[in-house]
């Protein structure tokens, strides 16, 4: 499953995902690290290229 | 997949290059190729990788969808949503050896104005530990889904600022034993002028803490 694939089905637009972070999801581990300290969450990371390669 | 992916705050990693932080970090946590496709992993909030989502699973919507249900599973059972939340303590060290010393600037900014605050002093499971550390981990987890879930105190402990020492980290463990508690579970109470914390230990029950939040929350205003 690629990037664009695993975002769209995790609810969120398909078309946002191209050149950006979909809405909901942090840009970078350090921020998700920080949201995830605030909110108790663990973190799903997702690396991949700008492509969705 | 919604449901599940949403147990996790989530992260869009964009790979900055051959020569860039990402793929070494991914290869330091069970990646194996110098130019990856697609990876996912999950993390503790403290940065650990708790596990890399096999290829298989990664790329199969189905399986992916088990791993994500599974790791938000083993999190939460291991980590359960107290209704008394704290927040982690952002601890500072200074010096070296017998030097060292650990701080709190959010715990001392509010102590200084006589704001309430309570610590939980807790400890989180980690690979290695020891039976001793293996007890303890256990008893707060108890504690968190007994004591700390109690919804009486969760009503109680508004206005309190809320902050967790985690003793499985060696500077948290210092802080807290600096300010009276050398195991976990604990919660020390500072509210008003006093300097010494009110400390309840494992044996407190969610009714008492709500109590005690309540009479000292409101002795500190």
């Amino acid at each position: 499953m690629n990037r664009a694939a695993l975002a769209a089905s995790a609810g969120v637009a398909a078309a946002a995902t191209a050149l950006a972070a979909p809405d909901g999801w942090h840009r970078t581990l350090d921020d998700g690290l920080a949201a995830a300290k605030r909110s108790g969450k663990p973190v799903l990371v997702v690396t991949a290229w700008t492509d969705g390669q | 997949m919604a449901a599940e992916a949403a147990r996790f705050e989530r992260v869009e990693w964009l790979y900055d290059g051959l020569n860039g932080k990402i793929i070494p970090w991914t290869k330091a946590n069970g990646g194996t190729s110098d130019d990856p496709s697609v990876l996912v992993f999950a993390v503790g909030p403290g940065g650990k990788v708790l596990e890399k989502a096999p290829d298989r699973e990664a790329h199969q919507a189905k399986a992916f969808v088990e791993w994500l249900k599974r790791q938000a599973d083993a999190w939460e059972r291991a980590h359960p949503r107290t209704k008394v939340h704290f927040g982690p303590a952002e601890v500072a060290v200074t010096g070296e050896g017998a030097d060292r010393k650990a701080s709190c600037a959010v715990l001392d900014e509010a102590r200084a104005r006589g704001a309430p605050v309570a610590i939980y002093v807790g400890r989180g499971a980690r690979e290695g530990d020891d039976a001793k550390a293996k007890a303890e981990a256990a008893a707060c987890l108890r504690f968190e889904k007994e004591v700390l879930s109690s919804g009486e105190a969760a009503k109680a402990a508004a206005g309190w600022t809320l902050l967790r020492l985690d003793r499985g980290d060696p500077d948290q463990a210092g802080q807290a034993r600096s300010l009276g508690a050398g195991e976990g579970p604990a919660v020390l109470l500072f509210a008003g002028e006093r300097n010494e914390a009110q400390i309840l230990d494992r044996k407190a029950t969610g009714g008492g803490l709500a109590i005690l939040l309540k009479k000292l929350g409101g002795a500190g205003k």
